[in-house]
Parts: C-alpha cells; structure tokens; sequence
C-alpha cells in the first residue's frame, strides 16, 4: 500500500491565520498592528545582546521598486538567518524534525514551526505567515547577513498554486539574485540582521507608514522595551524618519498621576509565582489605547485588562497601569495560556487566573485607597447594609478561627490596655442608632444622644458640660452648655434624647457628638495625675461618638473579612473567596436565582441572614484548606482530620461548628 | 472640596489629591486643579512682589523674614477671604500642608516630612497678619514668633497671645530668653479651658506665671 503526504491548501490556512488575528486584535486596522507586532517579536528575539539589546534597531520603510512597492522591514544588531545552509527538501525535512535550536533559517521558511525559547515572544512559527497576508501577491522576498558564518543570503516565500513554496540563495548568487530584486537600487547588508520585503502591500499599510500612525501601535506594545532598554523603533514617514517612544503616560515620576507600585509579590498563597512589579495609576483622561492594566510579557504588551471589567466603581476608568511577570515560574508558565496571536490570555487556565486574581485584589485594595467607592454599593446602599450586616456577625467566627491577618502564620496580639475610669466623667452608653453601622438616613432617629456625668470623687462639684455636634465638612452645628453640681451618684443627663435627621438640619457628611466636663469652681481636689482642679480644669473630654448620614462609614481595615456582590452567569459560581492584606474578601453571584430574589427583596434581613450562615460555612472551608497546606492545626478536631486524613469526617466537622455558631447567633 | 498637595520626595514631585470625602470624581479633581491655578496666580504675583521689592537676596535668603512671612500671611488671607466658600472646615487642614513646597522663593528649603498645624509656616503666617505689623516687629523676629505659635494653649485664646505679645513688647527677650516664659503659660493652661475664665480670672492666673519668670 503506497502511502501519500496530504496536499494542503495552504492559501486557506493563511486565510484562517488571519482570521484569528482579525478575531483577537478587534479594530479595523488589525492587519497594521498584527503585522507590527510579529515583525517586531521575531526580530526582538533575534537580538544579539540578550541583556538589554544593544545595537538591536527595526526599521519600516515602503521603497519604490520597477514592479511596485515594497514593505521592507529591516533589523540590525540581530542574529541574521543562523541555520543549517540546507540545499535538498530531504535535508531540510531532517532538520526541522530535530528540532534543534539554532535553525532559524529553516524555521523562517516553514510553517508552524519554531524553536524559541520561553522567554521570547513568537514560539509558533506563525508571524511570517501573517507577511504573506500583509502583501497582496502573496510573496515576501528575504535577505539576511548572519552572525554565525558571515554569509549572505537572499530567497523568497510566496504562495503558488495555493501551495507555500520558497526559494533560497547562498553567498555570490544570493547577491546577483538581491541586484535582480531591487532595481540595483536597495543596497547591500553591510552589518548582521534581516530585511523583510512585502511585495504590494496593502494599501492601509503603506499608508500607515508613510503617514506614521503605525508608530502609534508600536509604542503601545512596545513601550517597555523602548522605556527600558531606549530600542530604536524607525519609520521611514513622509516627513523624514520617526523613532517611536515610550508614550507618557508610561513614563515614571509622572505629574497629576496618583501612582502606586507593587514589587515582587506572591501572586497565590503557597505558590511560587511572583510578579516583578505591578503599576497602578489613577490619572483624569487616560487615552482609550492605552486605557486597562497591561500585562507585559517579554517587553510586549499581551493584552490590557480594562479595568472596569475587574471592579465596579466610580471613577475606575480613570485607573491604568501595568504589570510584568517574574520570569520563573509565572512567565515561562503564564506563556501556556497565551493565546497565539500574543494578543491575549486564557484568563481562566492556571496560573493566568491567579494573575487575574491577583490584579483584581489590587486594584481593589487601590480604589479603596483613592476612594473610588463601589457605584453598586452607592445603588443598593441597603444590599451594602446587609453586607456589613454579616460581616459584624462573621468577623469574630473568622477571628476565632485565626483567619486573620497576612496569611503568615499565627501572630501574638498585643493587647489593648483601657485607661482605667476617671473619676470625674461622662458616659454615652444608652445611645441608640438605627443600624450598626451608624448609618443614619433622612427620616431616622438618633435616640438616648445624651451624656451621662459621673462623678466617683471624695465630693461634690460644681462643672459644665458642653455637648456639641460637629460636621465634617462644616464644622459645630449644634451646642449645648449646662452648669451643674454633680453630687456623688447623680444620674444626671445632658444633651438630647434624641436627634431627628432631617434634610433641614443635615447634609449627608459624617458627624460626631462630643462632650466636654469641665470644672466651674476652684477646689482643693487633685486628678490622678496631680493636677489641682481649679475653674477651667478640663476633668473629662474622651466623648466622640461618629455617625453618618446618607453615607456609609468607611470600612475598618482591620476586618478580618469583606463581602462583596458580583455578577455572573456562571452557574458553578454561587460563592468565591480571596485572601486579602488583612484577611479575606468574600463574593457572592447576585445573579444566581438562589441569592437574586434575596437582593430583590426590599426587606434585606434575609439576605443577611443567608450571607452570614454561608460565610461561616466558607470560613470553615478556608480553615481547612489553610490547615491543609500547614499540615497542621491548632484546633484539635481539624488537627485529627488532617493527621488521619478522613475526608467523611469533614462534614460532620463543618455541621458541628456550623451549628455552634448559628446556635450562638440565634440565642 | 479635594485640595491638589504637591510634595516633593527626593527629586521628584508627587501629586496627591486630599480630600475627606468619601468619593473622589474626576470633577472634584478638576474643581481641586481650579482651586490650584488661582492660589498658584496669587503665590506668582506675591513672588513677584517680593522679588520687586529685594526683599530676598540672590541665594533666596529672606532679608526681613518676618516681614515677608507678614506679606505671605497678608496675601493668604485676602486669598482665603475670596474663596473660603470652596474650603470646608475639614480641608483647612489640607489647605495648609499644601502650602508646604509650593513655592522656592516663598519657602526656600521645603519641609520633607510631614509638619504639624501648629508648625506651619503658612499658617503662622497668616495669624500674624492679623496683628499690626508695627505690633509684630516690637514683640521681635520672626524665630521668636515661630517659637510662640507653636505653644497650643497660647495660640487658643486670644487674650493668652495678646498677653504674651504686651508682656514681650514691655520686657523684649530673644527667642531664647523668652523660652521659659512660654513653656510656662503653656504648661499652665494645658489643662484648662480658658473660655470659661472672665478676663479678671485669666489675668490671675497669668500673674501667677510671671512672679516666677
């Protein structure tokens, strides 16, 4: 039985090639970019100093031959064609079943494949495939000095009979063939690296480049290498030549730009992968090219994460920035879920979705920072209160469980030392707000706002108390004043017995009631410090209760747990956790029908309740995973399970807890 | 309203927008960069003033420090007065510590750190103007009055500061010299609330102090 090689119609495998380019890069110039973007990757990766690309330059250029223009691309400071000089298919075949580094040449001239390592950009022999596309005939013509043995060579690739085929030349007949070529009129490659000739480009192209927009797309891929490493990127314009330079907004020390960088992080608890720095800045008009986080990869921009697809909040738009990888492990990884246009990420293959995490626990933490506050939050202020809600009741389970702090192991808390009782003082302690977070809307009531003075002296004393409410923003907006003789046990009060919150009266703006005992009256008495108590003398001035109306507090830091809604149509996301600086970040699918109808609901106790038994259950789930990869516990039951490894115990273990804690919250 | 801060660490400048507000817009940002072009004019045209009238030498040394930082507080003033609807009480804070590195000629090293109210130069500044130059001059240098300021129960009533400035025009001293003076009013009104002292009760108090400096 003979066998055959299957004949491929390998014009319809450049159309699909481009295709996926035209797919991914999204704008009509895709070709334009595509095409910069690979010619640029495979000649970066030829570079000759490795380091930082000395001497490595590219330039683009149309030149006017006798049958038309031509796209030349031309590197410098590059490796040239390296390769076996290959002069039969037989041999060639050979080489490029071996696999072997080193084969540029062969590799140039042939489909899918390619040798390159990790850490450089193109591996799949795809970019020049993409040069056929760019011409209109189908044909780019090649030549190359190389840095290996100084030879010249020159050939062609083009698409006949709807078959890739290629010819190649060596040496002196190389030469005569190059004269042939250009008219005579293309000098000779006086110093190692490769031209690229695109025979009859299209159109946009040779537009592009003679008017210079092309640089535009350089630079915003290119930018790091250029901020980094100064590489020169020419075009050969209508006006002369243009370099292409780092656009500002990448610069560093940049003015009216709020900018906050993170440096070789752990992108994952118990995990190696690392970031090398990560960049983010909130600036007014960030340009829409340029708009998002860009992920760098080998000094090129793979893709930029808009930022508002990562967290809803006011002014998020405004946040750009970059990051790069840690070579090993992340980068020669994360290149796995590259897709292969280099122009974006499976964000859902590990680690690309730790990377993705990673940027969206920072970018959180930054919004918080600058205030950029969640705009579902300002919607659904009551959702917000249900959340906060739970987070009350969770925060102590989580705190009992050690789920606190920098994920680091246990750590010694210093204990908080209560300055003993004065004994001349004021007291605030009957005061009642409509919802625990001190959140006070129009309509609402303040009740028992009153101070309470106690006096546990040797004898009675004449004092004022002064008793205020202070805005924020606008400073006393109530006073009141009254002189007593406090005798030993009185059980005077002072101030109001409630405050009505009405739109008349306040502006939405956080507020403190303060209170002021001061004495009124010369005496022999002493405070614990010493001091003689004479009129004047301030005996107690420690009251400042805060209270926010129409605004919600600004969360404690010091939370060992934050909830938050998100909305997907994934139908195994019910509930995610994420660790943060000081403890965990919860969210929950408002779109699942489970929770839907409980955000829904005007009254929101239920979601409260709902949010609150499902985050102890996660608290539980995060304990044991911790425990897990500590290989240890210091609670004795999860200590047993992880010893023994009995899985059936688990849940057993979880309803046990489970039940203790929703038996405490309902007692 | 958000306060545009410039500091300057090292060689580079940092730009931060302050604000206790709960929400940071791009429009509040705008409104702070409004807010900063015309305090920025009005730093220009005191520069100006001062380079006019040589009143700082060629290494940007002040000749006349107090009468410059009378000139900085003058203008400051006018300036607030103009615009004190767009400043809440709670920026006023900001306002001052954005003062800090605004201006080589007006302040020629600027403070690295973060400076407390009552060590802020501009705000010196501006309570002194309120004062009579000639009143200012007679109490003595602007170190002295540097010196005064920072003392909180002092500046906290104004009985207590125009009593220092009559006690130091009657017996003038060096900031030094009129360290223990100081230190003692202030230690003696730590504690008290002078509002509710009539003018006879604060006078007693003050008389205390003096028998022992």
């Amino acid at each position: 039985m003979a066998t055959y090689r299957q004949i491929r119609n390998d014009l319809k495998d450049i159309e699909a090639l481009a295709d996926g380019y035209k797919t991914k890069i999204d704008h009509p110039l895709w070709l334009v970019d595509g095409l910069q973007k690979d010619a640029i990757q495979n000649s970066w990766d030829a570079r000759i100093n490795k380091k930082r690309g000395d001497n490595w330059e590219i330039n683009f250029s149309i030149e006017a031959l006798i049958n038309g223009n031509v796209l030349c691309i031309h590197d410098k400071g590059t490796t040239g064609l390296n390769g076996t000089k290959f002069t039969s298919e037989e041999q060639l075949f050979e080489i490029l079943n071996k696999n072997a580094k080193g084969e540029d040449l062969a590799y140039f001239l042939n489909s899918n494949y390619s040798a390159k390592t990790t850490d450089e950009g193109g591996r799949r022999g795809r970019g020049k495939t993409l040069f056929l596309k760019a011409s209109n005939d189908n044909k780019i013509f090649f030549d190359s000095l190389r840095l290996s043995d100084n030879t010249y060579i020159f050939g062609s690739l083009y698409i006949e009979d709807k078959q890739a085929k290629f010819d190649i030349h060596y040496d002196d007949d190389a030469k005569r063939q190059f004269e042939l070529f250009g008219d005579k009129k293309l000098p000779f490659l006086n110093q190692t690296g490769t031209r690229i000739f695109i025979v009859n480009p299209d159109q946009l192209i040779i537009d592009f480049v003679l008017s210079g927009e092309i640089l535009k797309f350089i630079q915003n891929s290119r930018w790091e290498i250029i901020k980094k490493h100064q590489a020169k990127i020419s075009v050969n314009t209508s006006n002369g030549i243009e370099y292409a330079k780092c656009p500002s907004w990448y610069e560093d020390n940049l003015e009216a730009v709020e900018t906050k960088s993170y440096q070789y992080e752990a992108i994952k608890e118990n995990k190696r992968y690392r970031i090398k720095k990560l960049v983010l800045r909130l600036a007014t008009e960030v340009p829409q090219d340029l708009k998002g986080i860009a992920v760098q990869r080998s000094g090129m921009t793979i893709e930029r994460l808009q930022t508002a697809d990562l967290f809803f909040a006011e002014g998020i738009d405004g946040v750009y920035g970059w990051i790069e990888m840690d070579r090993y492990p992340l980068e020669e990884e994360i290149i796995n879920c590259e897709g292969p246009e280099h122009v974006d990420f499976s964000w859902k293959l590990k680690p690309a979705n730790y990377l993705r995490n990673y940027i969206k626990q920072k970018l959180r933490e930054f919004a918080k920072e600058f205030k950029l506050t969640n705009e579902q939050r300002i919607q659904n202020k009551e959702q917000r209160e249900a959340e906060q809600g739970a987070v009350k009741l969770l925060a102590p389970f989580f705190k009992q469980l050690g789920l606190t702090g920098k994920h680091t192991g246990a750590k010694q808390r210093e204990k908080s030392l209560r300055k003993p009782d004065e004994p001349y003082r004021l007291s605030i302690q009957d005061i009642e707000f409509p919802r625990d977070s001190r959140r006070v809307n129009f309509g609402e009531k303040i009740t028992n706002a009153y101070v309470i003075p106690v006096n546990d002296g040797q004898k009675s004393i004449k004092i004022i108390i002064r008793y205020y409410i202070v805005s924020k923003k606008n400073g006393s907006v109530f006073s009141q004043e009254k002189e007593i003789n406090l005798d030993k046990g009185s059980r005077l009060k002072v101030g109001l017995e409630s405050i009505f919150i009405s739109p008349e009266k306040f502006k939405p703006d956080e507020y403190s009631i303060k209170a002021k005992m001061l004495s009124f009256e010369d005496t022999d008495l002493l405070l614990s410090d010493g001091t003689k108590i004479e009129k004047g003398t301030i005996l107690y001035e420690r009251i400042n209760v805060k209270f926010f109306v129409e605004i919600d507090p600004e969360e404690s830091s010091k939370s060992p747990l934050q909830i938050f809604p998100e909305k997907s149509s994934n139908k195994k996301f019910l509930f995610r956790w994420e660790p943060e600086d000081n403890g965990y970040a919860v969210f929950y699918n408002q779109t699942h029908p489970l929770i839907k109808p409980l955000c829904e609901d005007t009254n929101k106790e239920p979601l409260k309740k709902y949010l609150t038994e499902q985050g102890a259950l996660i608290a539980l789930q995060i304990k044991l995973e911790k425990d897990i990869s500590e290989k240890d516990s210091d609670d004795l039951e999860f200590k047993k399970i992880i010893k023994n490894g009995n899985l059936e115990e688990v849940y057993r273990l979880f309803l046990s807890k489970f039940s203790e804690f929703t038996w405490g919250l309902n007692s | 309203m958000v306060i545009k801060i410039q500091k300057k660490i090292g060689n580079r400048k940092k730009i931060q927008y302050k604000s206790y507000k709960f929400i940071l817009t791009p429009e509040d940002i705008k409104k702070a960069d409004k807010f900063d072009d015309s305090l920025m004019r009005s730093l220009k045209k005191l520069e100006q003033k001062i380079v006019s009238q040589k009143l700082i030498s060629k290494n940007g040394k002040k000749k006349d420090p107090l009468l410059v930082w009378y000139l900085i507080g003058t203008q400051i003033n006018k300036f607030l007065k103009k615009n004190k609807k767009y400043l809440s009480a709670s920026d006023e804070d900001f306002f001052w510590e954005y003062l800090n590195g605004r201006s080589n000629i007006l302040q020629k090293t600027n403070p690295e750190g973060k400076i407390s109210k009552s060590r802020n130069d501009f705000k010196t500044a501006s309570l002194l103007a309120k004062y009579l130059y000639s009143q200012l001059e007679k109490v003595g240098s602007w170190g002295l009055w540097r010196e005064i300021i920072t003392y909180r129960p002092i500046t906290q009533d104004k009985r207590l500061l125009d009593w220092v400035i009559n006690n130091l025009i009657d017996k003038p001293r060096t900031r030094d010299g009129a360290r223990p003076l100081l230190k003692n009013v202030a230690k003696r009104f730590k504690r008290i609330e002078t509002s509710i002292l009539s003018d006879g009760e604060l006078l007693k108090k003050l008389r205390d102090i003096t028998n022992y400096v």
